[in-house]
């Protein structure tokens, strides 16, 4: 996931370094299969996210807490309070419509990554394959 | 102390996450949540950090400031809903239009009621394929449908429409123009009772646009003006009320705010 590094000038631009614009829709993507994998809470998930990714993903606290909130309201993630330590925390999991939607999520995902690889590396591949389905003529 | 100033003071140098997204319009209990999820994973991140120098810093940096943090929740509530994401859109066309298809549907039903209870209020004469009832019929007709429509409807609309609005754009001004809009329309939309013209005994009930030909304006305008003015009126007090409820809503948010446990405080 190389070429989702943000360039240079956009990590210039913020003194807090977040993912460009282009990576909407994949906080939603990488959140649903982090926690389609096991249950988890704001934190471990953000953590989980960093290192998951080796450090190139940083949604910020800012826009995943919101995320949770959001696909908690459509029903993609269920939550409930677990104390811990005298605290209360938040710990959310995948539901079933919530991996329906992950499956539809990654299919298009890998759809659109196949397709920019193929233009990235000069696009023969793609219309040979094009070619040889039939898609174009 | 309950202000009933509509606009907030500007906020002071220490703040909490809580108060800031309160102030943003958010939910009380979507801002009381998200501040507690943050706090505890503020508190997270400083027992992982304990040790590494300045960890107050490291956070700081990390979570960005109380101002910009709450601002970029706000925004992300904000792109929920397509109403969210579209607050000048949905205030100039959707809620007008809405507003003129009710309107119209409400007209249209209430003269229906009407006339399936005609026994009640007696026949109309038909005259050159025109339905003319006795004057005072045909303008207790008038003020029943214009109370449904111009009045009922407005103020139950405008109501419940800016609320939703606030809700889902977080933006007072989108609420505004919305009310202003519907108030516009609303002033515009007119029933009358137009006299027959061989028999002034007989009359009949139309729509006009203030904006456009009203045929009795001529005769009447001194009726029309302030028919038309108060239906704009009764819009933008409802605008107005709903406003200043959000408003209300929000300082109590903040007052409730000030016995609840502390979350961090941050200067901004």
């Amino acid at each position: 996931m190389a070429y989702l590094k943000p360039p240079g000038n956009l990590r210039r631009m913020s003194n807090r370094r977040t993912n460009p614009d282009f990576l909407n829709g994949v906080p939603e993507l990488v959140v649903l299969e982090l926690l389609s994998r096991r249950a988890m809470y704001g934190y471990e998930l953000v953590q989980a996210i960093r290192e998951r990714s080796g450090g190139e993903l940083t949604f910020g606290e800012g826009a995943v807490y919101p995320l949770l909130h959001k696909l908690e309201e459509r029903g993609h993630l269920a939550s409930r309070r677990v104390p811990v330590g005298g605290r209360s925390r938040v710990v959310y999991r995948v539901t079933r419509p919530g991996k329906k939607r992950l499956a539809e999520t990654v299919g298009e995902w890998r759809r659109i990554a196949a397709s920019v690889q193929d233009i990235l590396q000069g696009g023969e591949h793609a219309i040979a394959k094009a070619l040889a389905e039939g898609r174009i003529r | 102390m309950l202000s009933l100033k509509l606009w907030p003071k500007a906020a002071s140098a220490e703040t909490t996450l809580h108060a800031e997204l309160v102030r943003h319009g958010l939910p009380a209990e979507y801002a009381r949540r998200t501040a507690d999820e943050l706090a505890d994973h503020r508190a997270d991140l400083l027992a992982d950090l304990k040790g590494d120098g300045d960890a107050e810093a490291t956070v700081r940096q990390r979570l960005g400031e109380t101002r910009r943090l709450a601002r970029q929740i706000a925004i992300a509530y904000r792109q929920r809903s397509w109403f969210g994401r579209w607050p000048l859109v949905t205030s100039l066309f959707l809620a007008p239009l809405a507003f003129a298809t009710l309107w119209l549907a409400v007209s249209f039903a209430t003269a229906a009621g009407l006339m399936t209870s005609e026994g009640l209020f007696g026949n109309g004469h038909a005259v050159d394929g025109q339905t003319w009832r006795d004057a005072t019929i045909a303008q207790r007709y008038c003020t029943a449908v214009a109370l449904m429509s111009s009045f009922l409807l407005p103020t139950v609309f405008a109501w419940k429409a800016c609320g939703w609005l606030l809700r889902r754009s977080l933006s007072r001004v989108a609420a505004g123009i919305a009310c202003g809009a519907i108030a516009v329309l609303n002033g515009c939309f007119l029933h009358q009772t137009l006299p027959c013209p061989d028999d002034p005994t007989l009359a009949c009930n139309s729509i006009a646009l203030f904006v456009g030909r009203i045929s009795a304006a001529d005769q009447i305008p001194w009726m029309v003006l302030p028919v038309a003015g108060t239906q704009v009126a009764i819009v933008l007090a409802t605008g107005l009320a709903v406003l200043w409820h959000d408003q209300r809503r929000r300082q109590q948010a903040l007052l409730a705010d000030d016995g609840a446990a502390p979350e961090w405080a941050i200067a901004a």
